[in-house]
């Protein structure tokens, strides 16, 4: 009798502990900011956001204060929710050059790039500090049939908090990248037939024999399941419009550097855009490209596909998109909201509102411009990151 | 007969004035905007009088005489023009990749295309001048050159400074992988050939002393024509033929510090084996890009050696570098505040990206970097490190009238250059919608 | 005079309506039409409407609202139609992962923004068919084209998609290929055909296997599904050959199972002109060169004779004269020329690049020839077609002017 209590004593203990643990983890706060920008209902000035067990609580000119929120005075200072990156590579390799590549096969939907994914990794918690709060990782675009993306977050005390999608959505590549001279496809034509034959097989699929390439495609093919296709010239965007509009496809499009010359046909469809990030470019004209996309009534987002340029530098597309004529609230809806949707996040995260995730970073200045520095980030609930004064 | 000359003169004094309004300096007026002379404090609401394409006069009251062309700059920003100090700019990327050679007397003018319309954006953007110099494949390229913006179509008339600097590189990897050649190869090579240089430099001048002294002894030989046989003297031997190295001669000069040595550094022991070779051999140093810098901020203040920073982002490179693996953009800011003479570059993927000089300015204030050392950066600074700064860098009178006026202040995202002068000459103008 | 009065003042609207870009009507006055179909005519009108060749002759009225191009001393043909030209594609050409794709679809990988396209118009060609590459047994389907635009998306310019069947027998499908003597094979180019005989099997195979597809499918193979359709002749055969055994050994492989067939480059073809001639088979010249370009070329057409393609049309049979999908294609009119000074009557040369090439691609209901109810893709010439000196002035397609010379 005494031997089976003792156990189940210590047991419930721990448990307990741990649970006590945990809930001094999540300390309550109350941040006064200067500029509280909402996102979806307008800048509050000199209001105060409660952040309490990881969720915004409550936000506006003067809500009730809980007792035991710490106070942090940032009445100086802009408040902007956690930014999205929707289509980076952060944390998946060891060295700066990302192991996102599986390409002896050019297809395997089966691969999730989750399990590559280290919390731990230099890069990520070297990312803390540049407002970015929520990810999509993805794999490279050396596949056909890439593999399947997640949704995390930049920090997590347990997998359950870092990881807010698993499964995102399937990536798919129409890049000369994805064109190999010693493995299947080796010209566009192989690669468009490629496609169509693996699309056309998940259709076919029933699951009375298990396959896991089949089940993956076959929910591509279905349009279940995002299809996030990176297409850059005017042909490979084409392409994955025909896709499209053959089979259905809940599609996202990557990169879509030169979407704006056939950007009625993608905003016909209703296509979002993930775009490529600014400062891979250089030349006037295909800097004013995303303005066009933007205009054309496309919802975008940005990416920095880190580490090909740095994840401190999503907020620098954005303000670069606005120096060249980018609405500059769309530019923060895109940095946001717009990134959230069209993820299927939005429950979540994406802007300072009750209920969603407190991820927020607050910064000495206008979001939009260059000279604004992050002075801390929030994440969960959680001050992820603090800038220390030199 | 005075109709006839009538119809000769006139129009050759019309063509004569044409001819000098073309080749020689402008006059006109700047008036009503916040002036940054950079050199010293803002002049609110002043006017800049330019006469022959220099700054003749400056300040809250000045005299504008009647018939001079005025702009209007009242609610705008007035500064001199951008500099981009790590440019690439007219020169085909090809040009840049030499191998892995000792070669200082490869001059970069000789590479410079000036066909290259992307010239224009970035002139666009308020970059007036940029310096241009051979790439880090090279253990030494060559040498660098200060280049104006003015649109001429042979390189010549670009060129504001010539042989500024010997550019070198240590621990640059070629193709982004360790090379046979490993940095400490680097570091000694360039050694050897300081050393190699300064053993020619003693050869030359035995040389020159023997010369001399033969000829001397040739001339009293000569003059003694009578009493030669009397006193039985040898015709005197002429020195063997010393042969002028073109790479010895130059790196000589940088041994006399008559040109600097701009070595590219990345790596903490890269920059300290540049400072080690400034030590010793005692030349003009200046750093380029010291990425990791600002771990030793002390060791380059000490030694009062000038910097110049960049990319400010890894972001504006081609792609991921191991020599970034620690790059922080806090570096401008960190060795800046150690009153290093610091300039900042865009280092950009390719010509165009010299238009993002305002941009890398602003993120290096975002990282720490006071916003007048940064607008200093990218104008004065990288003048006097490349020895033009009694022309241009700031609004000074008897500089040349390179001058930018902006919407905004010059930090500010959303500033747009409305008008862009060189030398007093209207060369950029905004069009009214955008 | 007042003719002329009323011709200057209409000269003095042609740039108006030239930059305007298309006008509904257009009325062609041309010193010399070149119909191809019929007998030329001289100091005749072309009416244009809404793209389509309206009415031609001599005694046509023009309609007050039509804009006028004046070509009165020129001379006016058909666009040219190219049976085999250089493809605005980017990358391979060919799925080199295997040597039968049937499948593959070269209209899947056309570049709208390729700029071929500006480069084929300004040669005068108004329609064109590209073709997978010549690296693969069987290269999969070609594509009719237009290259109207630059248009946005593909399917603005297709005029006719799985136009034919690439089928290649030579030294190309082999050139790549190894054989695994004293290495392991480590990629997918350790594989057959390295002989002429690997070849023939492999079509042989595919076709057989085709047969057995048509009676008895237990799972879909598009591919299969295509040779079917080529064995039932709803898809033509373009087969590429050069050496005169390969063009006997492709006749008699058509003749076995009831192909229809066109020949391609058909270099050494002047060797068995009567045996084409009889089964009846067209064949698309073409590339022309006095220097062979690739080492398939130099190895297979040694003996290439500058008389070909008299010869054979002097034979009987239906000859077409193409670029030959090389990068640097020599143009139509000089290959028309080049004929011409070695032999081939001079109507027949005409015809080989403008209504010969529609009728072997099927499209000679809507190109080809300057007929009431066709296309209106109009060349406009500053003389003889057939003469080197003379240029292209202007290029008219579907209606519209794409092309203009000062």
């Amino acid at each position: 009798m005494r031997r089976r209590i003792f156990p189940s004593i210590l047991l419930s203990l721990s448990v307990f502990s741990h649970l006590v643990v945990a809930a001094e983890d999540t300390q309550s706060l109350a941040i006064r900011a200067g500029r509280i920008w909402t996102v979806t209902d307008g800048v509050i000035t000199d209001g105060v956001i409660i952040v309490k067990d990881g969720k915004i609580h409550a936000v506006g000119k003067e809500p009730d204060v809980p007792a035991e929120a710490k106070i942090l005075d940032m009445s100086d200072k802009d408040v902007i929710p956690g930014l999205i990156d929707a289509h980076c590579h952060v944390g998946l390799s060891l060295d700066i050059f990302a192991e996102i590549d599986e390409i002896v096969s050019a297809v395997t939907p089966d691969m999730q790039i989750l399990d590559a994914f280290d919390p731990l990794a230099e890069d990520v918690t070297k990312a803390r500090s540049s407002g970015v709060t929520t990810v999509m990782l993805a794999p490279g675009n050396k596949n056909p049939i890439a593999g399947q993306t997640a949704i995390v977050k930049l920090y997590g005390n347990k997998m359950n908090d870092w990881v807010l999608k698993r499964k995102g959505g399937v990536k798919l590549s129409l890049r000369d990248e994805a064109l190999m001279s010693d493995r299947r496809p080796t010209s566009r034509a192989g690669l468009m037939a490629l496609l169509r034959e693996q699309l056309n097989e998940g259709k076919a699929y029933k699951d009375d024999e298990y396959d896991p390439c089949g089940e993956v495609l076959k929910r591509v093919a279905d349009g279940n399941v995002p299809a996030y296709i990176c297409a850059c010239t005017v042909d490979e965007i084409a392409s994955a419009v025909t896709l499209v509009d053959e089979y259905g496809l809940k599609a996202v499009l990557i990169g879509a550097e030169k979407g704006d010359e056939i950007a009625d046909i993608i905003a016909e469809r209703d296509i979002p855009v993930i775009y490529a990030p600014l400062l891979l470019f250089s030349k006037d004209k295909d800097l004013k490209r995303v303005v066009k996309l933007a205009n054309s009534g496309i919802k975008l987002a940005f990416s920095s596909t880190a580490p090909k340029t740095a994840l401190h530098d999503l907020r620098t597309s954005a303000i670069l998109a606005t120096k060249y004529g980018l609405n500059p609230e769309v530019a923060i809806k895109s940095l946001t909201i717009h990134a959230a949707e069209i993820l299927g996040i939005a429950d979540r995260v994406g802007s300072i509102e009750k209920g969603k995730d407190a991820d927020l970073v607050i910064l000495n200045g206008d979001p939009l411009q260059l000279t604004s520095n992050i002075e801390m980030v929030i994440i969960n609930g959680h001050i992820v990151y603090k800038r220390q004064e030199e | 007969m005075m109709d006839y000359k009538r119809i000769v003169v006139v129009p050759s004094l019309l063509l004569l004035l044409m001819f000098t309004s073309t080749f020689g300096g402008q006059d006109i007026a700047i008036r009503g905007g916040n002036i940054l002379t950079i050199n010293d404090a803002p002049i609110e609401n002043g006017i800049i009088l330019i006469k022959d394409g220099k700054i003749e006069a400056l300040g809250q009251d000045v005299m504008i005489p009647a018939d001079v062309r005025t702009i209007d700059a009242s609610n705008k920003f007035v500064m001199p023009g951008l500099i981009d100090a790590q440019s690439r700019l007219f020169v085909i990327d090809s040009e840049l990749r030499e191998s892995r050679t000792i070669a200082p007397e490869l001059n970069i003018i000789d590479a410079i295309d000036p066909f290259i319309k992307e010239y224009r954006e970035v002139l666009a953007q308020g970059v007036t001048v940029i310096y241009v110099a051979p790439g880090s494949r090279s253990l030494v390229g060559g040498r660098g050159a200060v280049l104006k913006l003015n649109g001429s179509k042979t390189a010549d008339k670009m060129v504001l400074k010539t042989d500024v600097a010997v550019k070198a590189a240590i621990g640059v990897s070629p193709n982004n992988e360790s090379s046979s050649l490993t940095r400490l190869e680097h570091y000694s090579s360039i050694r050897e050939a300081l050393l190699e240089t300064k053993v020619y430099m003693q050869r030359k001048e035995k040389y020159d002393r023997e010369l001399a002294e033969y000829k001397e002894k040739k001339a009293e030989y000569e003059k003694k024509d009578g009493e030669r046989e009397a006193e039985k003297k040898e015709k005197p031997k002429r020195p063997a033929k010393f042969r002028p190295n073109p790479t010895y001669e130059v790196l000589a000069k940088v041994i006399r510090k008559e040109i600097p040595l701009q070595i590219e550094a990345h790596r903490v022991s890269d920059i300290l084996n540049a400072l080690r070779l400034a030590d010793e051999f005692d030349f003009s140093l200046i750093l380029d890009k010291c990425t990791e810098g600002y771990m030793i901020s002390d060791e380059i203040a000490r030694r009062k050696v000038p910097v110049i920073v960049g990319p400010v982002s890894t972001s504006f490179v081609d792609m991921p570098r191991l020599e970034y693996r620690n790059h922080d953009m806090r570096n401008a800011a960190i060795l800046s505040r150690r009153r290093i003479k610091l300039a900042l570059g865009v280092s950009g993927r390719d010509g165009a990206s010299s238009k993002f000089i305002l941009s890398a300015a602003a993120m290096a204030v975002a990282n720490g970097m006071d916003k007048d050392a940064a607008l200093r950066a990218i104008t004065l600074t990288p003048a006097e490190i490349f020895g033009v700064a009694d022309r241009i860098g700031s609004l000074e009178v008897g500089k040349d009238a390179d001058i930018v006026i902006l919407n905004r202040h010059p930090l500010d995202a959303l500033t747009q250059v409305k008008t862009v002068l060189i030398e007093g000459k209207v060369v950029f103008e905004r069009k009214t919608e955008q | 005079m007042r003719r002329y009065a009323i011709l200057l003042t209409f000269l003095l609207l042609v740039p108006i309506s030239a930059t305007r870009g298309q006008a509904d009507i257009i009325a062609i006055k041309a010193g010399k039409i070149l119909t191809i179909s019929g007998d030329p005519v001289t100091d005749g009108v072309i009416l244009v409407e809404n793209g389509r060749i309206a009415e031609i002759g001599t005694e046509i009225e023009v309609p007050e609202n039509a804009s006028i191009i004046d070509a009165s001393q020129k001379v006016v043909m058909p666009g040219l139609v190219d049976a085999s030209a250089v493809p605005p594609v980017r990358g391979d050409l060919n799925e080199q992962s295997s040597e039968i794709t049937p499948a593959l679809r070269i209209s899947s990988a056309l570049d709208p923004q390729s700029k071929v396209l500006k480069r084929i118009v300004q040669t005068g060609v108004t329609t064109l068919y590209v073709s997978p590459g010549w690296r693969n047994v069987i290269g999969g389907l070609g594509v009719v084209i237009k290259p109207t635009g630059p248009p946005r998306r593909t399917q603005e310019m297709i005029i006719k998609d799985d136009a034919a069947l690439t089928v290649v027998m030579g030294l190309d499908p082999i050139s790549g290929n190894r054989i695994p003597w004293r290495e392991p094979p480590t990629n997918f180019y350790y594989r057959r055909p390295t002989t002429r005989m690997a070849i023939i099997w492999m079509l042989r195979k595919s076709l057989f296997d085709a047969q057995q597809y048509a009676t008895s499918k237990d799972k879909e193979d598009p591919g299969l599904q295509i040779l079917c359709s080529a064995l039932e002749d709803e898809i033509p055969i373009r087969l590429n050959v050069r050496r005169a055994i390969n063009i006997r050994t492709a006749l008699k492989l058509a003749e076995e199972h009831d192909l229809k067939l066109i020949l391609d480059e058909c270099t050494e073809g002047y060797k068995v002109a009567e045996e084409i001639a009889q089964k009846n088979v067209p064949v698309v010249l073409g590339p022309f060169y006095y220097y062979p370009g690739s080492s398939s070329q130099y190895r297979e057409g040694r003996e290439v004779n500058w008389n070909n393609a008299g010869i054979l049309a002097n034979a009987g049979v239906k000859v077409a004269l193409a670029s030959g999908a090389q990068s640097q294609p020599i143009d139509l009119l000089t290959a028309a020329t080049f004929a011409v000074r070695h032999g081939m009557p001079r109507d027949k040369a005409l015809k080989a690049i403008t209504m010969t090439p529609a009728e072997i691609l099927g499209i000679a209901d809507r190109v080809g020839s300057l007929e009431k109810g066709k296309d209106a893709d109009i060349l406009i010439l500053s003389g003889d077609p057939l003469k080197v000196t003379t240029r292209i002035e202007r290029v008219i397609l579907n209606g519209k002017t794409v092309h203009k010379t000062d």
